[in-house]
């Protein structure tokens, strides 16, 4: 399936201390005559790849400052430009659930959206609006969107940035988080800051490792009480179970499956690379999606696969699970998408440090 | 369909008569009044849930009678009382439809409900006004769930093992008819609260037993109340931090301060419900097909 990284708008109603995208960009919104364009363009692409699917996910900025009228242009430009090929696009939203209301879950309904991907903060004013980040407002515009989520059946799940200012609390937190959402829906993902660490959040990667290693002996003895909690779920799956489940910053195949529409139509790799500026496709008003999606730059993603497992990853037994990680991570630390992310370390840390030791599984790094 | 909830009422045959079809808890402290009430309820198409009785005297003052056989009771009291009199109608308390609360403010009531459990009556704590003992309490749930002798349930501890889903939150407030997921207070003036403390308070969500539709659950009130337990999180206060919120949710953080064993005695609770679950998956006979 493909991936649509939809960013209709760059606005958004929170200032959240790790994210850069409004104060660093002047936030823009998508013409309605430019979405309607990429609708015909969504039907072009599908009507020349008869078996292929596309997911659109919704992101942002927030999402729901666009209004409840504009994502009813979306499904009226979806019924009248794509007809015939409608039944294989995929909707999929990440909001801040502030804004939140029955008439946009009327709507997400019709979409055939039943779950929305979130993020939360429970240390203060890492996230709200304004300067000073009033996360008891924000926090409490929150809840009310996560009742309304379920009072109407939809599913939700949230990401939670570990940053500096987590490391005091690991198990805290993780209670905090747990507790809010009983049954897990969660990943505790790493900070990640691209330029001047202003705000003093960045992370080492053993400090990562070790915000992780601080909960993990209380979740592996009480996983089932927590199902779903991310990375950890994802370990135990790859290296306990064999399975093979990883983020896209992990799949090693992100190559032609992925793409990135920001307001003006410009089109990139990703979410992070649209954000960041740091690979570009052209913009959509000026090449078709089929075009953007066979990229020549985008064969690079797939050579980097053989480059590293030749190099720098050649005989690391978590290539299975990791594929070097994401080639972003590669290009912050060396303008190149061609080495291993820079983040490589945090999980053998974690792995070698907790993940066997605690589990008793069989240490991959010893064996090879 | 909607589902509906259980009236928690006074005894008050002018508000009984107005439900229809409900299904009820009477509070009273006439034991006298006992089959009448249940006489009455149910003749009037409604449905007798349990009489919740408050004992003012010791339990063993109570007069436990033949008439109360099949009628659901529950008797909250503050002492025991002599056991000698209590073993004189022992099996007459054994066969009646009745559960047996003891206040927590009694050292000596922890083991009082040790005693009426291991003799086979059905019995529980209530909380009290005082600094709860965690530790008694602790030694209590440790009986309930572990102990391989025979004996009776012990509430909270019973229900919260036997509702325990380890990746959801299981709230005994129901033991106490006090949950606002099954429960609704009214009094006789049909003023609607949530919980018992909120009637006696005055903190009503409705009035009038015509706002008691299917309606109510999409009442502004009900919704507020019911997720009254996200002020712990918005204020990031402790229970929200707390690893046994799941089968707690704050009930106690009035008293954590000067209190402190109750994240004990929880994290313990949640283990007793890990091995009780793990006793049943173990125990599961095969089903055989049949037939």
């Amino acid at each position: 399936m493909a991936t649509i990284i939809f960013k209709p708008t760059e606005k958004c109603n929170s200032n959240c201390i790790y994210c850069d995208v409004v104060t660093r960009k002047k936030p823009k919104t998508m013409s309605l005559e430019l979405l309607e364009h990429i609708f015909k363009n969504i039907d072009e692409f599908l009507k020349s790849k008869p078996k292929e699917r596309i997911q659109l996910i919704w992101h942002g900025g927030e999402p729901l400052l666009l209004g409840e009228d504009y994502f009813l242009k979306a499904i009226e430009f979806q019924n009248k430009f794509c007809p015939k090929t409608k039944h294989r696009i995929d909707h999929a939203i990440q909001s801040n659930l502030t804004l939140l209301n029955e008439r946009y879950l009327e709507i997400f309904k019709s979409m055939g959206i039943n779950q929305i991907g979130t993020s939360f903060e429970p240390l203060p004013n890492m996230r709200g609006p304004g300067t000073k980040r009033d996360s008891v407002f924000y926090n409490s515009q929150f809840m009310k969107g996560i009742n309304l989520l379920e009072k109407h059946n939809f599913g939700w799940g949230f990401i939670y940035v570990v940053t500096k200012r987590s490391l005091e609390r690991p198990l805290d937190i993780f209670f905090y988080l747990s507790n809010l959402k009983p049954t897990g829906g969660f990943m505790l993902n790493p900070v990640l800051v691209y330029g001047d660490d202003k705000h003093n959040i960045a992370l080492t990667q053993e400090e990562y490792a070790d915000f992780l290693g601080a909960i993990f002996p209380y979740w592996w003895k009480h996983r089932d009480r927590y199902p779903h909690v991310n990375p950890f779920k994802m370990f135990v799956e790859n290296i306990i179970e064999n399975k093979r489940t990883t983020g896209c910053e992990d799949t090693g195949n992100c190559a032609y499956g992925h793409v990135y529409l920001g307001p003006n139509g410009e089109a990139s790799q990703c979410g992070r690379a649209g954000d960041w500026d740091i690979i570009s496709y052209g913009n959509i008003k000026e090449r078709s999606l089929i075009d953007i999606m066979a990229d020549k730059q985008r064969q690079q993603f797939i050579d980097r696969n053989d480059i590293l497992l030749n190099g720098e990853c050649k005989d690391c037994p978590i290539w299975d699970f990791c594929h070097g990680g994401c080639p972003l991570d590669s290009f912050i630390k060396n303008k190149s998408f061609m080495h291993r992310t820079n983040r490589c370390e945090e999980k053998k840390i974690f792995l070698k440090k907790y993940f066997f030791p605690i589990t008793g599984a069989k240490n991959m790094f010893d064996v090879r | 369909m909607m589902r509906e909830h259980i009236l928690v009422c006074p005894f008050d045959e002018n508000l009984i008569a107005k439900f229809h079809n409900k299904r009820i808890v009477v509070n009273t402290s006439v034991f006298e009044e006992i089959p009448h009430i249940c006489q009455f309820v149910n003749n009037n198409q409604n449905h007798l849930h349990c009489i919740a009785i408050k004992q003012n005297n010791s339990l063993a003052s109570t007069p436990f009678h033949e008439s109360w056989r099949g009628i659901p009771i529950a008797i909250f009291a503050d002492q025991m009382g002599s056991l000698k009199e209590i073993l004189q109608k022992l099996q007459l308390i054994r066969d009646l439809n009745i559960r047996i609360f003891l206040n927590t403010d009694l050292k000596e009531n922890f083991t009082n409900i040790h005693i009426l459990a291991s003799l086979g009556i059905d019995s529980g704590v209530f909380f009290g006004e005082n600094n709860i003992d965690w530790e008694a309490m602790n030694d209590l749930m440790t009986y309930t769930v572990y102990s391989k002798v025979n004996h009776a349930s012990i509430e909270p501890f019973q229900f919260t093992v036997n509702n325990y889903n380890p990746a959801r939150t299981t709230d005994f407030s129901a033991v106490y008819f006090n949950n606002p997921n099954s429960y609704l207070h009214i009094d006789a003036n049909e003023n609607i609260a949530i919980t018992k403390e909120d009637l006696i308070n005055g903190k009503y969500i409705a009035k009038g037993i015509e706002s008691l539709t299917s309606d109510i659950f999409e009442d502004e009130k009900y919704k507020e109340a019911l997720h009254i337990w996200q002020e712990f999180f918005l204020k990031n206060d402790g229970c929200a931090f707390c690893q046994a919120w799941r089968v707690c949710m704050g009930k106690f953080s009035y008293s954590i301060e000067n209190n402190p064993g109750c994240t004990k005695f929880f994290v313990d609770l949640m283990e007793a419900s890990d091995h009780f679950l793990a006793v049943q998956h173990k125990n599961r006979r095969k089903e055989l097909w049949q037939p």
